[in-house]
Formats: C-alpha cells, structure tokens, sequence
C-alpha cells in the first residue's frame, strides 16, 4: 500500500450523531469492532485524489462515490479534513500510525489510518479529532 | 346535537389514559409520577370531571394494569378475561403470555420520558430534547443506539442535578458520550458503555502551558467523584 504523502489531506466521513453545534466527537476517528474484531484501519479519503483546487470541490464527487457504494450520509453528517502529516504527527503522542492508500474498485481514494495497536485506539482518536483543520457538509444542501 | 353523546368520552372501551400504566411495572423501575386524577384530557371542552368520568378513568387505568401483569406474570388469556367479565367473552387458547422484557424502543422511551418528567431543572428537558434527536439521527442514518446506554444517561442525570449540561454525541458503537468543555486542553467526557463501567476521557491543564490526559474506566457510581479528584470541571 502506497504511503499519503504527508502534505497531502484526508477526509474522514462522520456521521450526524457525532456531531453538535461545531463540535465533533472523538469517538467518530475510533476503528470499529465488526464482528468481534477491531477493524484494520480507520476508513478516510485521499483529498488530492480528486485533482481539485480546494478541498471544499472535492466533496461533490467524493459523495457520489459513496452514494455509488450505497452508503447511506445522513442530512447532519459531514466530512472533517485532515493533513496527513499533522495527522501522524498527533498520533505519535502515543504510537506511530501508518496513512496509506487502500483504493478500492468503487472507491479509488479510500485510505487507512492504520498500524496501531487496538490499546491505542481512544488515545488516536482523541489526537486526530484535534488536528481537524475543517470540516464540510456530506449530504449535498 | 349533543357533541358529548357522541364523543369518543361517551364509549367507556375506546377511552384510554393519554399516558402509559405505572412503568415501574414495565420496565426501567424509573418513577414517573402520576398525573392527578384531574388531569386527564377533556377533549371536547364541553365534559365536566364527574365522578363518572373517575371512574371511567380509573376503569381503563386498572384494565391497563392488570392487562401489564397478565402478560408480565405469564397469566391466560383466561384469568385475564376475569377483569372484564360483564362485556368480554372467555376464550381459551393454547397460547401462554410470557413475561418479556421491555423492547429497545421502549428502554429509550422510558429514558427520555424520566428526563422529560423530572422536575429538576430545565436542563434534563434540554438533555431530553437532545437524546431524542439523537434517536432521529440515528433512525435516519440506521444506526443503533445501545438501550442500556440511554438508560444510563438518563438515571446519571437524574442522580446528578448539580452536573452543568453537556453536548451529547452518539459513538459509532452506538453508546452515548456526555461532554464538558472548557477548552481543546481543558475537558471531561464520560461514555455511557451500558456496562457497570463507563469510559472517562479527562484532560486537565497543567504548569507551563501543557495539559495532562486520563483515559480510564470507572464505576459509574463514582465516576464523577473520579474526575472531580483528576481536577475537572463539570461545569
């Protein structure tokens, strides 16, 4: 898997519930447990995949490719960005952490936060959700 | 034309109480409080609370009851028929009532419906209010909020009148996280996991500028005494 470049950003989907007012919940940069195991990544999108001029651009087509995967984005959810090399700069308060691309056929910017060990999985979160440099509506408006 | 005749007040079997039987007998052991007699609905704003009219509503209320118990305690449909013996006729089936938890739906309903309830303050109407919006977030984005969890929120709060209000997040787990904040260096979070345990998050200012960051598990019961000795604020 080929590492982001760390001036390069990422997008992290985060789901209504996590979000009130401005404030976003650490808990939304957590890896799941699916099916009695922590997944193996955190799933975020490669920004400059899209070739846009801002970040802001990307978020039309990054949103067609989840409404593609049938991905259902709730009306208050949105996208927080994040730069790569901040992001593992954070992290490393407790534990050096992996930004890799992990294309997939439906979903060619699709990126891993990975590399941690599941003890270190609150502590991440919380550093990540610090290092938010902006966030944007997911559902289109 | 006599629009009371024709109400639905004037049909003792459609006229049900506008809130649920004692829920103490269905689920969380939560106490509502009882409305008085007196304030059940007068719909048609012609009808006068008569003694008639008490009794109608402590009829339907008692049929409620014991309709709770019935299917609590495992009765037949036989034994309930006895409540209604003049208007309803016996049927005897094979089938057994089976005491059954409370459903999903039903725990957070409760939850939410203490807060409401409380006389506290009006900050358990604000938590009420938030909760509910979280149900609908999560309904919309089929998302699963843990039962228990609200259920802990809920009798945190109430336990905790002196706690300022939070925000209130909904985790991808599907457990709810209260959050105090005085600055990004300077906050308590607390995640109701459902268990006896809950996740506390602390970061408390310390000398030269730098902060220092908690991450445990506590009892619940002491989880804010927890916190408070760590130097967080839930104001």
């Amino acid at each position: 898997m080929l590492d982001l470049d760390p001036l390069h950003h990422i997008f992290r989907y985060v789901g209504g519930g996590s979000i009130e007012g401005d404030f976003i919940d650490p808990a939304a940069f957590r890896r799941k447990v699916k099916d009695g195991k922590l997944e193996e990544g955190l799933s975020v999108n490669w920004v400059e995949y899209f070739e846009k001029a801002t970040p802001k651009e990307a978020i039309a087509p990054l949103r067609e490719t989840f409404v593609k995967k049938k991905f259902k984005i709730g009306a208050t959810a949105k996208f927080a960005l994040l730069n790569v090399g901040a992001a593992k700069t954070a992290a490393a308060r407790y534990t050096s952490v992996s930004i890799v691309l992990d294309a997939q056929e439906n979903d060619p910017s699709h990126s891993l936060i990975k590399d941690y060990d599941e003890a270190f999985n609150d502590q991440v979160a919380e550093e990540l959700q610090k290092v938010i440099i902006d966030s944007f509506p997911a559902k289109h408006t | 034309m006599n629009i009371a005749a024709s109400s639905v007040l004037s049909r003792t079997d459609d006229f049900k109480p506008a809130f649920r039987p004692d829920p103490s007998l269905i689920s969380s052991g939560i106490d509502y409080g009882m409305p008085p007699a007196r304030a059940f609905p007068d719909t048609n704003g012609t009808r006068t609370e008569t003694d008639d009219g008490r009794l109608i509503f402590a009829r339907t209320l008692l049929r409620g009851l014991a309709k709770t118990l019935s299917s609590y305690l495992g009765f037949t449909a036989a034994a309930l028929a006895e409540h209604d013996a003049p208007e309803t006729r016996t049927i005897v089936t094979n089938f057994v009532f089976i005491a059954t938890p409370p459903s999903d739906s039903e725990q957070i309903f409760d939850a939410t419906q203490a807060l409401y309830l409380s006389s506290n303050n009006p900050r358990d109407r604000q938590i009420a209010d938030r909760l509910t919006a979280l149900r609908h977030i999560a309904t919309e984005e089929e998302q699963h909020i843990l039962p228990s969890s609200m259920t802990q929120i809920a009798s945190f709060f109430l336990r905790h009148p002196d706690l300022a209000l939070p925000k209130i997040t909904l985790t991808p787990d599907g457990t709810l996280r209260a959050h105090w904040m005085k600055g990004p260096t300077n906050f308590v979070r607390i995640e109701f996991t459902g268990l006896p345990t809950a996740k506390l998050v602390a970061e408390i200012p310390v000398e030269n500028n730098s902060s220092a960051t908690y991450f445990s598990s506590q009892p619940l019961k002491t989880v804010v005494s927890a916190a408070q000795r760590l130097g967080a604020s839930f104001k």
